[in-house]
């Protein structure tokens, strides 16, 4: 039997997945679940379970990195393998490497996009896609070095007027999710040790969290001052406003606040 | 009798430093030392009135407690008169074994003299000469102390003749390594004068002691002391009236250890890596009791009913009860809680402590020995003390267990206290099993701790078998190997090589840190360890088992923020190599070039520690790795009968004979290595080899690669004990597919 590898995104939240992702997990001979590089809220597990209507292996982070020769491709080379990946399995979650070495064995690979995170944090803010700039993620120091790479991406961002999301550093599998207060507090740090005036209490800013969820999700606009007292469900992600928004952005952010951050 | 002081008479004296001595005393083992502490200390220790009133005076006196205390003190202070004027003594412990040497030149550093002992019938055994050369590195001044000598004339029965001729002997081996060892300007102002007294002969069982001008002037002839011996025990009693081995050495130390002042004009441009002519420089030199503080702790102990007890030398300042210190090792803050000066082996609390000084301190719990302590207003500016050159890597290695499973807690505490003490015993727990590790630098060292752990902590324990420790190192360069991130994401290309000797040893002897100055460091390795000089600027770590590692990629995106973690995983690598999972050792780690992913979450440590320990370990593996083992020195002296047979005995242990000299007509010098493997049963078949006639002395030697013929096998044995599967991995375990 010949196999094949599905990289299926699966959506924020189980009422986000598509159809085709459904169909992809329920005619799977073995469908397995990332659960590292990001989480499904609250009992999504068990509601994902129920709405494809079987048991799902859930995977590590080593079981897809050192041991992804070991188990996921050899099976995919006779089966129809289908990995879940919440969002989607190639925009903040960069899975190419699975996709790289399936291919180079000859597996035979679909992708299915799924609902991401940056897209959707972008779309329910009322920003837009085309002022949108590069993206990074805001970590914790790692021996004691605090990377200024978030700082430089905003930088640069700023300089071409575009906004700058930040994924905020979470490992599913150890439990630990940062939360905008404290991206705000390292962002404050970079600006104090670089001070070349990128960072500042004023600047607006979206914070947003546990998005996907209709009854806990929250956009909230507002200052870097004002959303340090933030607080939703994680995972939470940050955007930094262009320096210059287009008006009709302005508009959006104020329906957005109405909206959502109740 | 031990004469009964105020405190207040002896901080009067310590106050005037020309009445002061920092003395130690250094020996082989089984040479005396700890007889000679302890007749000293019955003799010339000063006690408080306080103490002594307590009635605690004769059990102070009682020869149980009294070595216990020898043992257990850090520093004994001794009160002594020299024509008519009063003088402090400290007389700081140094251990004995070689197996200690890292706490023997942590001792050195806060002496300014030494009393070398000398067994008179065994001679210089290769643990003085270790000793010595390395206090003359300290600039510690030594002096020559022949005990013994009753053994001479009553096993020996040597006649007057041969005795003079076997004192001379002695001296001029010690004087020898005088000449070799000494910085140039002591060589000859260092050496030792019979004539001036500056070598004391005498038996520290039996307090009898004399030096030439001694005996000048109490008209007594080496004769006298002969007949002496001969006549029996009343004749040594009365004997001892004369000469008195207290007043021997202790005269001896009045009239040739220079004091701190003076002693640290020449030891701190030696120990001191600042600036002699800033103001803390002359502080120092000066031992300026106005100056900043500045102390080194040379000792850490345990008192069960105080706690953690630092005890050092002023070298600056005063140190007070309350004051807040700077601990330059630890990068902290502590405050001193408690300052006490030492009236024989008791601490006694007092106001203060001025330069020069030994004190002992309570509150900086924080600090090991070998710590320095600084005034907080200093704390940025003061360099620290010169590093210590000491071999402090392990050889053997213990699994102990309670004999009472009920008792392991405490004897993990136990455990932990030891190791406090003496940070070259090096304690860990097997993850795999559970058990817990007792490394050192010996088997005599292992089997000292556990007798610590009996009698100190009352904990029974149940030991394995002492095993080798090896190290992993490799025989040539390897190619660039690729590593990869696990996530793919980020690439290392990453080379291995051996390290030179020259290299291993600069940094052994300190002469290289990772914490120096780049351009300086270059210097050194390019002009005495042939290395290029464009290279030896970019070595990024030196990890603490002799590897190094170096980069020499040019203008990587994003790698100054990973350099941190590529150092860690460089660290963790040299931990277990890839063979047996022993220590990695002289290895030389070069980066080539990195792409580095730019977004900090894709390139955390869980994705470069692999990076960079599987091209280090791929290379590793196709570079002729090896295993290396620690190899013993033994120095033997035999009747000359007995030659062949140990010859024999040490061929068998797969040992190497460097060298057979003859030391009298019928008497030889065997100087050889054996490995310490083959040496747990030595001593055993030494003496049936030789009924007993021999005698010997071990010290560590080198590492050295164990025979091609038996690396494999001794993998598998290692890894099996480790629970391991038998065969190590092959490179390709450690390169990525694609």
């Amino acid at each position: 039997m010949v196999g094949k590898l599905y990289l299926v995104g699966c959506g924020l939240t189980p009422d986000l997945i598509t159809l085709r992702a459904l169909t992809v997990a329920r005619e799977a001979d073995h469908v397995f679940v990332d659960s590292y590089t990001s989480r499904l809220l609250g009992d999504g597990l068990a509601k994902l379970e129920e709405l494809i209507g079987r048991k799902v292996e859930v995977l590590g982070r080593s079981d897809l990195e050192e041991g992804l020769t070991k188990k996921v491709l050899p099976l995919a080379s006779t089966r129809r393998v289908a990995l879940l990946v919440v969002g989607d399995p190639l925009v903040a979650t960069t899975h190419n490497a699975i996709v790289v070495d399936a291919v180079k064995r000859g597996i035979d690979v679909e992708v299915v996009p799924g609902v991401s995170i940056v897209p959707t944090a972008l779309t329910l803010s009322g920003l837009m896609i085309y002022k949108m700039g590069r993206i990074a993620t805001i970590t914790y120091p790692v021996h004691g070095v605090l990377s200024e790479h978030p700082y430089n991406v905003l930088k640069d961002n700023d300089e071409r007027g575009l906004h700058t999301l930040f994924l905020l550093e979470m490992d599913a599998e150890k439990g630990y999710y940062m939360r905008v207060p404290e991206a705000i507090e390292i962002l404050y740090k970079l600006e104090e040790r670089r001070g070349e005036g990128v960072v500042s209490p004023e600047r607006l800013a979206v914070a947003v969290g546990a998005l996907g969820d209709r009854e806990r999700q929250r956009v909230c606009p507002g200052t870097l001052g004002e959303l340090m007292g933030f607080d939703a469900d994680v995972p939470h992600t940050l955007i930094v406003v262009s320096p210059k928004p287009h008006f009709m952005e302005e508009e959006a952010l104020d329906a957005a606040k109405r909206m959502l951050c109740k | 009798m031990p004469r009964v002081k105020a405190v207040e008479q002896i901080q009067k004296i310590m106050k005037n430093l020309e009445q002061v001595r920092n003395i130690g005393i250094i020996a082989h083992v089984d040479h005396g030392k700890t007889t000679t502490s302890d007749h000293l200390l019955a003799m010339a220790g000063i006690i408080s009135e306080k103490i002594a009133g307590e009635a605690l005076v004769l059990d102070y006196l009682s020869v149980e407690q009294k070595r216990g205390i020898t043992v257990k003190s850090a520093n004994i202070s001794l009160y002594h008169e020299y024509k008519g004027k009063p003088y402090v003594i400290n007389l700081i412990d140094t251990p004995g074994h070689v197996d200690f040497s890292a706490k023997v030149t942590r001792s050195l550093r806060v002496l300014d003299g030494a009393i070398v002992v000398v067994d008179a019938v065994e001679g210089v055994m290769p643990q003085t000469e270790t000793v010595l050369k390395q206090s003359l590195e300290e600039r510690v001044r030594p002096l020559l102390y022949i005990n013994k000598i009753d053994r001479l004339i009553k096993e020996l029965k040597m006649t007057p003749e041969e005795i003079q001729q076997r004192f001379v002997e002695i001296i001029k081996q010690v004087n020898q390594m005088i000449l070799e060892y000494a910085d140039k300007e002591f060589k000859k102002k260092w050496l030792l004068d019979v004539k001036q007294g500056m070598v004391a002969f005498g038996s520290a069982k039996d307090g009898v002691g004399i030096t030439i001008p001694m005996a000048q002037a109490r008209k007594i002839s080496f004769n006298d002391i002969i007949k002496a011996y001969q006549k029996g025990k009343e004749a040594v009693e009365e004997l001892k009236r004369y000469a008195p081995l207290h007043e021997a050495l202790l005269d001896m130390v009045v009239k040739f250890v220079p004091n701190p002042r003076e002693a640290q004009k020449y030891r701190i441009p030696k120990i001191w890596r600042g600036d002699i002519n800033s103001e803390l420089g002359q502080a120092l030199l000066n031992a300026d009791p106005n100056g900043p503080l500045v102390l080194f702790v040379n000792d850490m102990r345990i008192d069960p009913k105080a706690g953690l007890i630092a005890t050092g030398r002023v070298f600056s300042g005063t140190v007070r009860p309350g004051q807040e210190v700077w601990l330059l090792n630890a990068r902290t803050k502590q405050r001193v809680l408690q300052v006490s000066l030492y009236m024989g082996p008791m601490r006694e609390k007092v106001d203060e402590i001025t330069a020069g000084n030994i004190a002992a301190l309570l509150g900086v719990d924080r600090a090991r020995a070998g710590e320095t302590l600084v005034s907080l207003d200093i704390k940025d500016i003061a360099a620290p003390f010169e590093r210590m050159h000491y071999v402090s890597e392990p050889v053997v290695t213990m699994a102990v267990e309670p004999k009472s499973p009920a008792e392991l807690g405490k004897m993990i505490e136990a455990l932990r206290k030891l190791s406090i003490e003496d940070p070259s015993l090096v304690i860990k727990i097997n993850e795999e099993t559970g058990e817990y590790l007792i490394s050192g630098m010996g088997p005599l060292h292992l089997e000292i701790a556990l007798t610590l752990l009996r009698e100190n902590f009352g904990v029974e324990v149940e030991p394995s078998p002492p095993i080798v420790v090896y190290r992993e190192t490799v025989r040539e360069a390897s190619k660039v190997f690729e590593g990869k991130s696990p996530n793919k994401h980020n690439k290392l290309y990453i080379s291995v090589a051996p390290l030179n000797e020259e290299t291993i040893q600069l940094i052994q002897k300190g002469a290289i840190r990772e914490d120096q100055d780049a351009r300086e460091r270059a210097k050194i390795l390019r002009d005495e360890a042939g290395w290029d000089y464009d290279e030896a600027r970019r070595i990024w770590a030196i990890d603490e088992n002799y590897n190094i590692f170096v980069n020499l990629t040019t203008g990587v995106q994003h790698l100054r923020e990973v350099k941190d973690t590529i150092i860690q995983g460089f660290r963790l690598a040299m931990r277990e190599g890839p063979l047996a999972k022993e220590p990695v050792r002289g290895l030389k780690v070069i980066l080539h070039d990195a792409i580095i992913h730019e977004d900090p979450a894709h390139r955390g440590p869980a994705q470069l520690y692999p990076a960079t320990w599987n091209p280090i370990y791929a290379g590793m593996l196709t570079a002729r790795p090896t295993l290396l083992e620690p190899l013993q020195k033994l120095d033997i002296r035999t009747p000359m009968d007995y030659m062949s047979n140990i010859i024999a005995i040490i061929s068998k242990k797969r040992g190497r004979v460097i060298d057979v000299i003859n030391i009298s007509a019928n008497n030889v010098r065997i100087i050889a290595e054996i490995p310490v493997a083959e040496s747990f049963d030595l001593a055993n078949e030494l003496r049936s080899a030789s009924a007993g006639r021999a005698f010997w002395g071990t010290e560590f030697s080198r590492w050295a690669p164990v025979p091609d013929s038996m690396l494999l096998d001794l993998v598998r044995k290692i890894r099996q004990r480790k629970g391991l599967p038998p065969e190590p991995p092959k490179p390709e375990d450690f390169i990525s597919p694609f």
